[in-house]
């Protein structure tokens, strides 16, 4: 019967987007996301499903999230309505009701967001309003928390201005109670902005102070500032520089100052990065990076040192790219180098090739991750046939060797379909052109996802 | 049990199929990399091609095609808008910064950290490539690495359907245009 009613409820809103949208306004766009996988080993199967709806009229404009989620040996299914909201927008107002993003400043203050592919979903639901007159922006709202962080409550304000076309500052008070088992978790936040961006040089700074009381009173601040300096073209020299104390609060996600697999303790972090990007020509492109941070006691120094270079050569081989990565933390030295090559075979197929290694030292065991791929585009990208292989030697990973089959096919400009079939370690992987954060995997995944 | 299972998934396929049509871009706003508010609204107002493209700085195919974005800015100057968004969140906007003007790439990037755009538009590939009408319609869509002949030929044949005072008005009389609105 529940089924029955997830069917009939996915044909009516298609139905009524299909029609409106040919109709006159409210204009209704969506996508369909279906996912489907089986293993046979462990008889595990599941399908997901996720439908998306906006709609527009006039100043009004809305929108609603439903996501179905079966695993069908137990035959349970979790069907919610995730997300919805309803916005009026007039002249220098913005009023929205429901969920929403929000972020002030960098974002150390606050920094609402939800990213599917990497499951992360701090979205806020209450009430906001932004006023904006002349050169300055003002918002302010009031919210809770969703699902598991319900019981969050913030309120807060940013005022932006516009000093000058270069120059750019901004004012944030945040309220918030975020309870534990213990204690009401009353704390305030405020923080300030600054950005001046000219075309020899730009740079940014802010300043965030918390106090929190209760049973485990803390006091925190961090103080954030970087500089790019473009005046030795073709060089760009960047610096930036963090200091992180008691900062840490869930909606707080400041710049990391380290490579994309890396993450920053907000409780206790200072340090700096320096990097230099030496683009020539739009053909080559050189990036040098130096990390180092620590806490307050000294007691956990961490370094990091990055190279790429990519070329764009003229002909056939369209891209080749490398990259090369040490890293040392107390915990582990770590070096990986990663190799890819995009070869035009005729005008509508190309051949990539990718080589990834990373080689770890800890104290405990050394092991090594190895990966390989060799993918085929037909059609102009159309279609896409590759596999790739992965091998490690660390004790602690239920495998050590995988293999998986893939194939990507666009049947129409609104529509895709993906197969796979094999076994996937998982991890931040780039294949046929799109990069995910995949969780590992056996067996065989249909994926489609269509827009409308 | 199985016969209605399969009757659901080919029910939702032909819908899947049956909805695959034109969508108009939804209305949204966001921040430029200086911190100024774009609305797409505002964009719109002047007639001429869309593309928006979604990238992100960890994303390698999406740092590839963009020489040939800015290829196609100077090919088609004011009868094309290149809307770069960007996918990073707020941790890498320096970075963001400095790789765009180290680069000297002048087209209009959006800094979609708080990834309000990237939901609004259900995007779920990198790079993803919409191309877009004067009317705000997206056309075409592309999902991962895309070959700039095929992007190249659907920004021609849109070109080709702009408004004829769209496609007279001078570049100097445009830029007056753009900055009145």
């Amino acid at each position: 019967m529940m089924r029955n009613k997830w069917v009939a409820i996915l044909i009516s809103c298609v139905m009524v987007g299909r029609n409106s949208l040919k109709a006159a306004p409210p204009q209704f766009s969506g996508s369909l996301y279906l996912k489907g996988s089986g293993n046979q080993l462990s008889l595990t199967r599941k399908a997901e499903e996720e439908l998306i709806l906006i709609f527009t009229k006039n100043s009004l404009q809305g929108g609603i999230r439903l996501d179905n989620y079966h695993p069908f040996p137990n035959r349970t299914r979790v069907m919610k309505w995730r997300e919805g909201y309803l916005g009026y927008l007039k002249g220098n107002w913005e009023i929205r009701a429901g969920d929403f993003t929000e972020t002030f400043g960098h974002g150390i203050l606050l920094s609402s967001y939800r990213f599917k592919e990497l499951d992360v979903d701090t979205l806020l639901r209450g009430v906001r309003g932004k006023f904006t007159q002349g050169r300055g922006v003002f918002t302010a709202f009031s919210a809770e928390g969703r699902e598991k962080r319900k019981n969050h409550c913030l309120t807060g304000a940013h005022l932006s201005y516009e000093f000058s076309p270069k120059l750019r500052g901004g004012m944030s008070a945040i309220s918030a109670k975020i309870p534990t088992p213990v204690e009401e978790g009353k704390q305030s936040l405020w923080g300030a902005d600054a950005q001046y961006s000219s075309p020899s040089w730009d740079a940014s700074l802010e300043y965030t102070s918390l106090v929190k009381k209760g049973l485990t009173p803390k006091k925190g601040h961090s103080l954030y500032a970087d500089f790019n300096w473009y005046a030795l073209r073709p060089f760009t020299v960047s610096f930036a520089w963090k200091n992180y104390r008691n900062i840490n609060y869930p909606y707080a996600l400041g710049p990391t100052l380290k490579s994309n697999f890396e993450t920053a303790n907000y409780d206790d972090e200072m340090g700096f990065q320096a990097t230099v990007l030496y683009a020539p020509s739009p053909s080559l492109e050189v990036k040098m990076s130096h990390n180092e941070s620590n806490n307050s006691t000294d007691t956990f120094p961490f370094r990091e040192n990055e190279f790429t270079v990519r070329i764009f050569p003229e002909g056939k081989t369209r891209e080749v790219y490398g990259w090369f990565r040490d890293k040392y933390d107390p915990g582990d030295t770590e070096v990986d180098f990663e190799l890819d090559v995009t070869h035009d075979l005729t005008a509508s197929t190309s051949l990539v090739f990718q080589w990834y290694s990373e080689d770890h030292t800890p104290s405990f065991q050394r092991y090594k991750v190895r990966a390989g791929a060799v993918g085929f585009f037909l059609d102009n990208n159309r279609y896409y046939v590759g596999y790739t292989a992965q091998k490690t030697t660390r004790a602690s990973e239920p495998q050590r060797d995988w293999g998986f089959l893939e194939c990507h096919y666009n049947p129409t400009n609104a529509m895709k379909i993906q197969l796979f079939w094999g076994s996937d370690r998982g991890g931040r992987q780039c294949t046929s052109g799109i990069c995910v954060i995949r969780p590992p995997m056996e067996g065989s995944r249909l994926e489609i996802t269509s827009f409308f | 049990m199985v016969k209605q299972r399969r009757m659901i998934f080919l029910v939702v396929f032909v819908i899947l199929i049956y909805a695959s049509h034109l969508e108009q871009l939804p209305r949204f706003s966001s921040k430029d990399m200086e911190g100024k508010a774009i609305t797409m609204e505002d964009l719109l107002k002047t007639p001429r091609v869309y593309v928006l493209d979604f990238w992100a700085l960890w994303c390698r195919d999406c740092l590839q095609f963009m020489p040939h974005l800015q290829d196609l800015k100077k090919k088609y100057k004011e009868s094309l808008l290149i809307v770069s968004v960007n996918n990073d969140t707020t941790q890498k906007a320096s970075e963001v910064r400095s790789y765009i003007k180290g680069k000297k790439y002048d087209f209009l990037v959006i800094m979609d950290s708080d990834f309000k755009v990237k939901n609004l538009l259900k995007i779920q590939f990198y790079p993803t490539l919409l191309v877009v009408n004067h009317t705000g319609k997206i056309v075409y869509r592309h999902f991962g690495a895309t070959k700039k002949a095929v992007l190249e030929k659907e920004i021609e044949e849109l070109i080709q359907k702009l408004p004829p005072r769209a496609k007279e008005v001078s570049p100097e009389k445009r830029q007056k245009k753009d900055d009145a609105e």
